[in-house]
């Protein structure tokens, strides 16, 4: 079965780690993110008719105490940009991460999933932002760890995007 | 042959010009011929060639091989093995097929030592598994670890070899050392896993993590990790490490045993390492030569026992053996002696308990009952083991009756005592004196309820007669012309003074009187008269010394008899001298 190592990046509390772990098997505790700074963890799906093994790296959340560590990027066939539909700047943030990430390791296919779908009300990204991220190329998915909804399709999304490259 | 038809062309407008055509087909024949011949014959050759297929075959055969390795070495190996693989598995079906034995020759140089080798190799462990769980089963330590098994869940061996272990490399990780994928994960038998795909990306997280936090020079890396009991050491290739998780303190050997398979795997695998797109399937082939890692290296055995501590052992076990033997034979002697001690007549043992070494016997006992140290000692017992504790006690056993009727009566030695239903039967002969005691005394006797004695006949008589034939062949013999009786003889006279009361006495008892008649007597030199004298003179001596000796003289007669009644013929001085003697008779007045 081909592996991929994928990592989750975005600011803290978007949801990463909620968004996965409905998903995924996971041996290790929330404990290794604050510590460690990445919990691993283990997705197997099928994208266009193939199995493929998702090793996700949930990293902890860039913010005013933790940088990022760029080093647990290395090697990743996909990143997972995370952020939270209901704060804004989550999504500058998110995507600030992943030009750092990109200055280092180069083009990688990405995808963003916007979480907390379930919150429409207090939705602050325009349809107007999602709409010029997709001229830009990225491709976008709205996610809820809550409902679930989106949350396996944007999984399927990237591995596809892994897998086409 | 196309030239016939040419010539003969029919004639006319058409006819001419077909008959042109076919001239000038001829002469370009012709013409072709003269250029071409040797072209064409090589042609028709060709062509032969081409369309036969042995020919053909031929042509294949001499470059198959050749083309082949072209192939291979051109990179199409991959190819080449897509194409052959169909046509040799078949071909290998239809051997098999046709006669498996081919094959299995074929193989069995190399398969016979890899079967015998996977088959020692499960025997090996599966027997020190074995002997390691035997050897510590019974050991406090044993015990221990059956403990942790109960607790823990784990198999009781599992846990032994678990302790018992110097070291053990449990778990090998062959990790991509860009993306922290795993290429190839090896795990001993029996060794409890983690997911292994998790387990690689976090541990080349973790490298990333100290190496960032600590801001360690670049090819610096964690070499190893010490958790309790568990190590994890890791060794980095260019493009992919090796992590072994190792129980117990390995040697440095494992490192460089590490090494080279990294080693191998870059030498084997360097440019798909380098492409590596998430396939991890090739790597497998690296399974085997990882797995020769898995050797468990076990703590010695303590050494092996000295032949003193042989010795010392087998003493003490043989002492105690002996020690138990003997304690068991004795108690066996002991509660055999309380048995035969219960059973005996005037015995009742109330309580027998062995306590510090000594028995302890309390009961009851007649006194007359047998005595138990005499029991002890013919059981080869040690009396001096035994503390006796007896209440005496009147039993009313048929035997102990008896043996008390035998010591309160005295019967006679001809007299004999029997018990029968409480009845005392005396039998055989006796005095008429103890027959009268018996008939008194024996009902108080206990255990007596009447006494018999019909049995029984008077000896008194018998006795009478039997002392009265003994005093009567008394004979005091006198010197020639003697009529005093000699000195030496005065000590006979005691004993016949005495022999004569009692022969009054018995007479008395059988309500008779008796009267003695002592004859003296003399031989047959000198005269008659003289003679009668002597005899009267010996007679009356002998009455005077009797009287001296208490027996009334009124009893005693006296009587010379002279030479009138000889005692012997007087053929001899030897017969002669019983004649010079005193003889006496008892008189019974009622025989009178």
């Amino acid at each position: 079965m081909l592996q991929k190592k994928i990592c989750l990046l975005g600011a803290s509390a978007v949801g990463k780690t909620s968004l996965v772990r409905r998903f995924v098997e996971s041996i290790y505790s929330d404990g290794y993110q604050t510590t460690v700074g990445v919990k691993i963890e283990k997705k197997v799906l099928n994208a266009g008719g193939e199995d493929v093994m998702l090793l996700l790296w949930d990293l902890y959340g860039e913010d005013d105490f933790q940088k990022l560590r760029l080093s647990y990027l290395r090697g990743a066939a996909g990143f997972l940009v995370v952020c939270d539909g209901t704060r804004k700047d989550t999504l500058e943030k998110a995507l600030a991460v992943h030009r750092s990430a990109e200055q280092e390791f180069g083009k990688i296919p990405a995808m963003i999933a916007i979480n907390k779908s379930d919150l429409a009300s207090e939705w602050e990204i325009s349809q107007q932002t999602e709409n010029s991220l997709s001229q830009d190329g990225w491709s976008l998915m709205r996610t809820s760890a809550k409902t679930g909804a989106g949350v396996e399709e944007a999984f399927q999304g990237l591995a596809r995007l892994t897998l086409a490259k | 042959m196309a030239e016939q038809p040419a010539r003969q062309v029919p004639s006319g407008k058409e006819e001419d010009a077909v008959e042109i055509d076919a001239r000038a087909l001829a002469e370009l024949h012709e013409l072709r011929e003269l250029l071409f011949h040797a072209e064409r014959s090589e042609l028709i050759a060709l062509r032969e060639r081409l369309h036969n297929p042995r020919l053909r075959a031929k042509d294949v055969s001499e470059i198959l091989a050749e083309a082949i390795r072209l192939r291979r070495g051109k990179g199409g190996r991959q190819a080449l093995s897509e194409a052959l693989a169909p046509s040799v598995e078949e071909a290998l079906r239809e051997s098999v097929r046709k006669d498996p034995r081919i094959l299995a020759d074929a193989l069995f140089p190399s398969m016979g030592p890899a079967i015998r080798r996977a088959i020692g190799e499960a025997l090996r462990s599966m027997t020190q598994s074995f002997d390691l769980a035997m050897e510590h089963s019974f050991s406090l330590q044993g015990l221990k670890w059956r403990f942790e098994s109960i607790r823990t869940g784990r198999k009781f061996a599992d846990v032994v070899l678990l302790h018992s272990l110097l070291f053990r490399v449990e778990q090998l990780f062959l990790i991509h050392k860009k993306t922290g994928l795993m290429l190839v994960h090896v795990v001993a038998p029996f060794v409890p896993v983690q997911d292994p795909d998790m387990v690689s990306a976090m541990l080349t997280a973790i490298q990333d993590f100290v190496r960032d936090s600590f801001k360690a020079p670049a090819g610096e890396t964690l070499e190893s990790m010490q958790v309790g009991e568990l190590q994890v050491c890791v060794e980095q290739g260019p493009s992919a490490s090796l992590a072994a998780v190792i129980r117990g303190q390995a040697p440095p050997e494992v490192r460089l045993r590490m090494q080279e398979k990294l080693e191998e795997a870059h030498q084997l695998f360097g440019q798909q390492l380098e492409d590596f797109q998430g396939d991890a399937a090739p790597f497998q082939e690296l399974v085997p030569s990882l797995s020769d890692c898995f050797a468990a290296h076990y703590k010695e055995r303590g050494g092996k026992p000295t032949p003193f501590f042989q010795i010392a052992t087998a003493v003490l076990l043989l002492v105690g053996l002996l020690w138990a033997t003997l304690t068991w034979r004795e108690n066996r002697k002991w509660n055999r002696f309380a048995t035969e001690l219960r059973a005996q007549p005037g015995i009742l043992i109330t309580s027998f308990a062995k306590s510090g070494g000594r028995f302890h016997i309390r009961g009851l006992r007649d006194p007359l009952a047998v005595n138990p140290e005499v029991l002890l000692m013919k059981d080869n017992l040690d009396a001096n083991l035994a503390d006796f504790e007896w209440r005496q006690y009147q039993a009313l056993d048929p035997v102990l009756v008896l043996k008390r009727a035998n010591a309160i009566l005295e019967p006679p030695a001809a007299a004999t005592l029997a018990l029968q239903n409480g009845v005392l039967y005396a039998r055989g002969e006796a005095p008429r004196r103890w027959q009268e005691t018996f008939r008194e005394r024996a009902p108080f006797v206990a255990g007596v309820k009447a006494a018999d004695i019909s049995g029984l006949t008077n000896t008194d008589h018998s006795e009478f007669s039997v002392l009265k034939k003994s005093l009567e062949s008394t004979t005091i013999l006198f010197p020639v012309g003697v009529a005093e009786i000699p000195a030496d003889r005065k000590v006979e006279l005691d004993k016949l003074a005495r022999d004569i009361r009692e022969v009054v006495a018995r007479a008395k008892a059988l309500g008779d009187t008796v009267s003695l008649e002592l004859v003296g007597h003399a031989d047959d030199t000198g005269t008659d008269a003289h003679n009668i004298l002597l005899s009267d003179r010996r007679a009356r001596a002998m009455r005077a010394e009797l009287v001296r000796r208490g027996i009334a003289r009124n009893l005693i007669r006296t009587r010379g008899a002279g030479y009138n009644e000889p005692l012997r013929n007087e053929d001899s001085e030897d017969e002669r001298k019983f004649n010079r003697s005193i003889t006496l008779r008892v008189i019974s007045a009622k025989t009178q």
